[in-house]
């Protein structure tokens, strides 16, 4: 080097004179305007439909451009890899199963996940169109370009076998393509997002709503009741002791009534908060249901009513929170108290079945209608005999919110005129049998 | 295919290690890359293999853990040469290997011929001039 330039050099190096700008090759994809046409195509195409069936004619689109013979969108979900192929006429089965095979170990590289198992295959009975003459299988090059997720994280691959050798400017069209269907991905997401939140928001408008009219109707009542009651009191301190007796017992019943509906909307609150908190153990349902009707048993006896619990010998224990469980068949049990004639009989039942430990409430009340069975646990919801003094329709709301959170599954089957029957199923523990017997109540 | 990668960029940098500070020398060769990868990959793809072997890499290099990734590609930080250079080994065998591993044999060549101009005297230094050897 000339001693003056390298004197040049090394004054530049110590700062004394400012640096060359930094040399920069910012420059676009370089795609032609065949391809620029087709990309605005691919947009219009995804944006405008919503469905996923959109990504198939994506796919059939780039082979328009790109003389493809394989095109496929694979998705990692869960630990597999879920396809949408698209094949040029004449691609057999073998091959598309191989690229999918490629395309998904593509996958599990970008992803630094393990190996992804093979989910869907979903192959588009239309094919791709060539746009060129088709190459010799198995010697197709292929390209795997990254689909974004938020333009974060790396949610699956375009793959494609071309039917000739890729060149750069196909990469930089498919690459371009990927984007495309990225994006229209997200915002198909952010779509879906939209309407869950406008869909939870009515939701909410709806229950509080239903809570202002709870309030307003089956609050107000037991509270007038008890401000009717001490009125009275105060008004005529002479009373006899009988008569405030009585006085006391219905401003008592109307003060349970209000702090059960307090209670009750205290766990419909929790339900929907996902905040309900269950305290789980090792339960034997035998046990529950004797005890559970043991608890009603002075309403049971108030309206004559019998009462059998049925339940199978060894039946193994359950894993459940054990007042909520007791809770379940109490609001069951209520239910069924409301519509029983006087006299009829109440079963209660507990046996194992298809792994899971079944428990069931049944009465000989009038029954429920077919066209009322599906609304049964619906929140608020009252029969047709309309709202009664005993309840705002929320029990059976909450027993279906209790044993949900279980993991379990509650319905209902009736025949009008003949009774109905609640089942409602419970997980079983670890722990061993437990033998129970028969057990018919007085 | 890794190999073939790990052979090309250790004799580069064999060559290369010489004619530059480590830093330059990273910020010129991972800055050419990434200007030669634009060209056919977008955006989001090129950032998508790119955060991928940086990841990749910095699970056997410690010092790519700092390492960001800008919009104008890698950014890797101030760190010793001995430290330095086999970082931007490693996180070059990665970035070729994940390009070959997609897209075949269309781009990875490419990427290794811009490499093979970058530190030997034909491109113009981003900043600075390099340290001179004795001649």
């Amino acid at each position: 080097m000339k001693p003056k330039r390298r004197r040049q050099l090394e004054l530049r190096f110590a700062g004394t004179v400012p640096p060359a700008p930094r040399e920069r090759r910012i420059r676009e994809l370089d795609l032609g305007y065949t391809q620029l046409r087709q990309l605005h195509e691919l947009g219009k195409l995804l944006g405008s439909a919503e469905s996923e069936g959109s990504e198939a004619a994506a796919l059939r689109c780039l082979g328009r451009t790109v003389p493809l013979r394989i095109a496929m969108i694979v998705d990692a979900a869960g630990g597999s890899a879920r396809t949408l192929a698209a094949r040029a006429a004449g691609v057999p089965d073998a091959e598309v199963q191989e690229a999918a095979a490629h395309a998904r170990s593509r996958l599990s590289r970008l992803c630094a996940a393990q190996q992804l198992a093979q989910g869907a295959l979903t192959v588009d009975p239309e094919p791709l169109l060539a746009a060129g003459r088709p190459g010799s299988a198995g010697r197709s090059p292929f390209a795997a370009l990254p689909l974004l997720l938020e333009r974060k994280e790396v949610g699956g691959v375009l793959y494609v076998r071309g039917a000739r050798p890729l060149s750069e400017a196909d990469l930089a069209f498919l690459s371009a393509a990927a984007d495309q269907l990225s994006l229209s991905r997200d915002r198909r997401a952010a779509w879906q997002r939209e309407v869950r939140l406008r869909e939870r928001a009515e939701g909410l408008d709806r229950a509080q709503k239903d809570l202002v009219a709870v309030v307003s109707h089956d609050l107000r009542n037991p509270l007038g009741a008890v401000l009717l009651g001490i009125s009275t009191l105060r008004r005529w301190p002479q009373m006899e002791a009988s008569k405030v007796g009585e006085h006391l017992s219905a401003i008592q019943r109307a003060a349970e009534r209000a702090s059960k509906l307090v209670h009750d909307l205290l766990d419909v609150a929790r339900l929907d908060a996902g905040h309900f908190q269950l305290e789980l153990g090792t339960e034997d349902p035998g046990a529950l249901v004797r005890e559970a009707a043991d608890l009603l048993r002075p309403l049971l006896a108030e309206r004559r009513l019998a009462c059998e619990a049925q339940i199978e010998e060894q039946i193994p224990r359950v894993h459940c929170d054990r007042e909520r469980v007791l809770q379940v068949l109490s609001n069951l049990m209520g239910n069924c108290l409301k519509f029983a004639p006087e006299g009829s009989r109440l079963t209660l039942m507990a046996w194992q079945e298809d792994g899971e430990v079944r428990c069931c409430v049944c009465d000989e009340g009038p029954g429920i209608a077919a066209e009322d069975l599906p609304r049964v646990f619906d929140r608020y919801f009252q029969g047709p005999h309309g709202p009664t003094a005993n309840g705002a329709g929320l029990g059976l709301s909450i027993a279906r919110g209790i044993v949900e959170a279980h993991g379990g599954r509650i319905w209902v089957e009736s025949t009008p005129g003949k009774g109905s029957r609640f089942t409602f199923t419970l997980p079983l523990s670890a722990d061993a049998p437990l033998s129970a017997e028969a057990l018919p109540l007085p | 295919m890794r190999e073939g990668h790990r052979e090309f960029v250790e004799s580069w940098l064999r060559r290369r290690a010489g004619t530059a500070s480590a830093p330059l020398l990273a910020a010129d060769a991972l800055a050419a890359v990434w200007d030669r990868a634009r060209r056919s990959l977008s955006e989001l793809a090129l950032v998508a293999l790119a955060r991928c072997a940086l990841d990749a890499a910095a699970r056997d290099f410690t010092v790519l853990a700092d390492a960001r990734l800008g919009p104008h590609g890698f950014e890797l930080p101030e760190a010793p040469a001995a430290v330095l250079l086999p970082a931007l080994g490693g996180l070059l065998i990665e970035f070729l290997s994940l390009v070959e591993e997609t897209s075949g044999a269309i781009l990875a060549p490419a990427l290794e011929a811009e490499l093979l101009r970058v530190g030997g005297g034909r491109r113009t230094p981003p900043q600075g001039i390099r340290p001179l050897r004795a001649e």
